[in-house]
């Protein structure tokens, strides 16, 4: 090869790169598309979730005034009133732009008032039933309430910071399942959460397949505590990303499970942290999302985009009452499940693939083993999360 | 629905990590067995069942496959939420809120009610034409159940209770069953899980059928005809016998999928049963009944709904269709019929209570949940 040719060459290809600039992909945020940066058009996320957003100085200020209104000394409640006012207290609840994230119950589109009352009227009526590891109304207000004030405010904001980071995340999905629109300029603010599409062109309606699973059915568990139903779904989910599991008792350590059972914020946090389910090419940060007033085929929607388009696992959060589980003993607690597949074939009712952590037989000579991977009839599953106190799932 | 205490007379092999012992197609929603030659069903079946196993009844007659007319029953809408337990003979009412807390009795010029005790909440309620049963459990499920028995023609509200300190204990949790004057409830003979059998009128209670070690039995259902229930081993899954009972002594249904058993109810001179095709599948279940000429295949179920009332036997079915009605089926021995339809969207029963004399089911469906009951024959 002559110099000048060496020279040339490099040149030559440098000059095409250059040329080519506006057209390539913008690393994690444009999810590979080619458009002409001269005259951007974008969509909605859809294939994949959104990043984590920018906390803007407009979401600290928010979340500086709700984690200072929860600085006050709060005395043990023992009575039912004592209870209603420290659920006042410390369910509080922040409004990140334009999405509303109450602290111990997630994302949520209930006014903060019926957020609380609700919490109260769980405290109230409290299930004094079986428990499979759930951590009911009465451990999740103590928990909330644990600590000092300066121990409170520290893990407020830590939970509020990480909240915001998944803005983006919320409006996506309230946009895609729920069919709110986004705010005006949305897309411009959140690169995060857009994809880059042909100007002139509209991206195509998101479908899915009519049946799809994750996870491997091999890498199942049966609980071996009666509550341990949170480290044991953790355990599996865990399990299916890293394809080598740890002990319960490890997972009951990083979820805080005590006898009083697991949170699902727990859950969610754990996910976070111990996988890449929550990468932007699976879910995203996993969140707590209340799914109060969802219709069915919204519900149904969410799990089949999180199954097919996210290929993540879902932190299911039912409530085991006979109604909904009808081969069961009698009526449980609340519950966590690994849901990792659907199908819709033939007109059929739906069915959701989930990993049952509950070996019924393992505490109860009056139950028979059950196989841990199970497939179901979906409206059960979305009623049995429906009536649990929290209502919400870990998706 | 646990009980540490119990823990040790049922320990699974498997600690820890359970695989679910099966392939990726094996779990799969509709991998259902393909019919073949199945085994006779033994009382005490030890062996796990194998892959594969059918469904298929193994009687010799032929098996028919009778198409389901609509014969709705004379349904009355109840004033109760979907969420509570309410059970009706048309004369008293026992209802049982979500929370568990309490019961209340409402029957001709009377009004009754109770609390549960301290940790205490009721996980049954029991009612025939004379007789209420509620059964308290606690939270840890450590202490022996305690059931309350109400006489309904008292003239006065009496009550007796069946506890850990009767003649014949109960345990502390399992499953009850009531007819007529004849009620049935778990307890321990040393360390063997039995069924115990009250005669409510002289409250005389004797222990009946005693599982092997490691096994186990639940989903009485007694009528009329006699009284039948399921048994199960500690394989994985359990291998489940559908049986007779009478009194200490158990008879395999013949004519069922070794191991493959949910549910069994006795019918006149036949026996109507359900099983499971597919393990991965726990709640649908298919249903058979024996026929004058061989054996009817009555069409899928929801495992654990099938109940015995008046002269039939009933189950919840779930909808053929996405956007179908959810349906209670009756089986009178000879006639199979959809006796109830939920409305449409989403929609599935509740496991329906028989009560003496009528029948009330929990309909839970997009066009609205309700409770309803009918008389029954």
């Amino acid at each position: 090869m002559s110099r000048n040719r060496t020279i040339v060459v490099p040149l030559v290809a440098l000059a095409a790169l250059l040329a080519a600039a506006p057209f390539l992909p913008r690393g994690i945020h444009d999810e590979g598309a080619i458009s002409p940066s001269a005259q951007p058009a974008y969509a909605p996320r859809t294939a994949t979730a959104a990043g984590p957003t920018t906390v803007t100085a407009a979401m600290r200020r928010e979340i500086d005034a709700v984690v200072a209104a929860g600085r006050v000394r709060l005395p043990r409640p023992v009575t039912a009133a004592a209870r209603a006012r420290a659920v006042r207290s410390v369910v509080r609840c922040a409004e990140l732009e334009g999405q509303r994230y109450c602290l111990g119950v997630g994302w949520t589109t209930e006014s903060p008032r019926a957020v609380r009352t609700g919490m109260i009227r769980a405290l109230e009526r409290p299930r004094t039933t079986a428990g499979t590891g759930d951590a009911d109304a009465r451990t999740v207000l103590s928990r909330l309430m644990a600590g000092t004030p300066a121990a409170r405010a520290a893990r407020d904001r830590a939970e509020l910071t990480s909240a915001a980071r998944s803005v983006a995340k919320v409006w996506l999905l309230r946009h895609e399942l729920q069919g709110v629109p986004l705010p005006t300029g949305f897309l411009d603010r959140h690169p995060e959460a857009r994809v880059a599409v042909a100007a002139g062109t509209r991206p195509k309606a998101t479908t899915y397949p009519k049946h799809k699973w994750i996870l491997n059915p091999k890498h199942t568990a049966a609980q071996t505590r009666t509550y341990w139903c949170g480290p044991t779904a953790a355990q599996m989910i865990v399990w299916g990303w890293r394809d080598k599991h740890r002990s319960q008792k490890h997972w009951a350590e990083r979820l805080g499970t005590t006898t009083a059972g697991t949170a699902i914020s727990a859950m969610v946090r754990v996910v976070n942290n111990n996988t890449g389910w929550d990468n932007q090419w699976h879910a995203g940060k996993y969140i707590v999302l209340d799914i109060k007033g969802w219709s069915y085929n919204q519900w149904w929607k969410l799990i089949k985009k999180h199954i097919s388009a996210y290929t993540a696992p879902v932190v299911l959060h039912p409530i085991l009452l006979k109604k909904y589980y009808p081969y069961l003993d009698d009526d449980a607690s609340g519950h966590f499940q690994v849901g990792r597949g659907y199908k819709t074939l033939d007109k059929k009712p739906d069915l959701i693939g989930y990993f049952e952590p509950w070996n019924q037989q393992r505490f109860d000579p009056s139950e028979p083993y059950i196989a841990r991977s199970q497939w179901r009839v979906a409206t059960r599953s979305y009623r049995a999360n429906e009536a649990h106190f929290q209502h919400n799932i870990g998706v | 629905m646990r009980g540490p205490r119990l823990a040790g007379l049922l320990i699974v092999v498997a600690v820890g990590t359970t695989a679910a012992g099966c392939s990726s197609d094996d779990d799969s929603p509709h991998s259902a067995a393909s019919p073949g030659a199945a085994a006779t069903p033994s009382a005490s079946a030890s062996t796990a069942p194998s892959a594969t196993p059918s469904t298929t009844p193994t009687a010799s007659g032929p098996t028919t496959t009778p198409t389901p007319t609509t014969a709705p029953l004379a349904w009355r809408k109840i004033d109760e939420s979907a969420e509570d337990t309410v059970v009706t003979t048309g004369r008293w009412t026992l209802r049982v809120p979500q929370s568990g807390r309490s019961f209340s009795l409402d029957g001709p010029g009377r009004g009754e009610g109770g609390q549960a005790a301290s940790r205490f909440h009721f996980v049954d309620a029991l009612l025939d034409d004379d007789w209420a049963v509620v059964v308290a459990q606690d939270k840890q499920e450590t202490l022996p159940q305690r059931a309350t028995v109400v006489d309904l023609n008292a003239k006065t509200f009496k009550t007796w209770t069946i506890d850990g300190s009767s003649d014949v204990p109960t345990a502390t949790g399992g499953s009850w069953a009531l007819y007529g004057d004849r009620l049935v409830h778990a307890t321990l003979d040393g360390r063997r899980y039995c069924q115990a059998r009250v005669d409510i009128t002289s409250r005389s209670s004797t222990v009946g059928w005693c599982a092997p070690p490691r096994n186990g039995w639940n989903s009485p259902v007694i009528g009329a005809d006699g009284e039948a229930m399921l048994t199960f081993d500690a394989h994985h899954p359990s291998c489940r016998t559908v049986v007779t009972v009478d009194g200490a002594t158990i008879t395999p249904f013949p004519d069922v999928a070794r191991c493959k058993g949910a549910q069994g109810a006795l019918l006149g001179d036949g026996r109507v049963w359900s099983v499971v095709p597919n393990e991965h599948r726990y709640e649908a279940v298919e249903v058979y009944a024996t026929t004058a000429d061989g054996i009817a295949d009555l069409g899928p179920g929801v495992n654990g709904t099938l109940t015995v009332c008046g002269d039939a036997v009933l189950w919840a079915a779930d909808p053929e269709t996405d956007n179908g009605p959810a349906r209670l089926m009756r089986w009178d021995g000879s006639t199979l019929s959809t006796a109830y339809e939920s409305g449409r969207g989403a929609a599935f029963l509740g496991p329906p209570e028989c009560a003496g004399s009528a029948l009330t089911v929990a309909s839970f469906s997009d066009s609205g949940d309700e409770q309803v009951t009918a008389p029954v024959g």
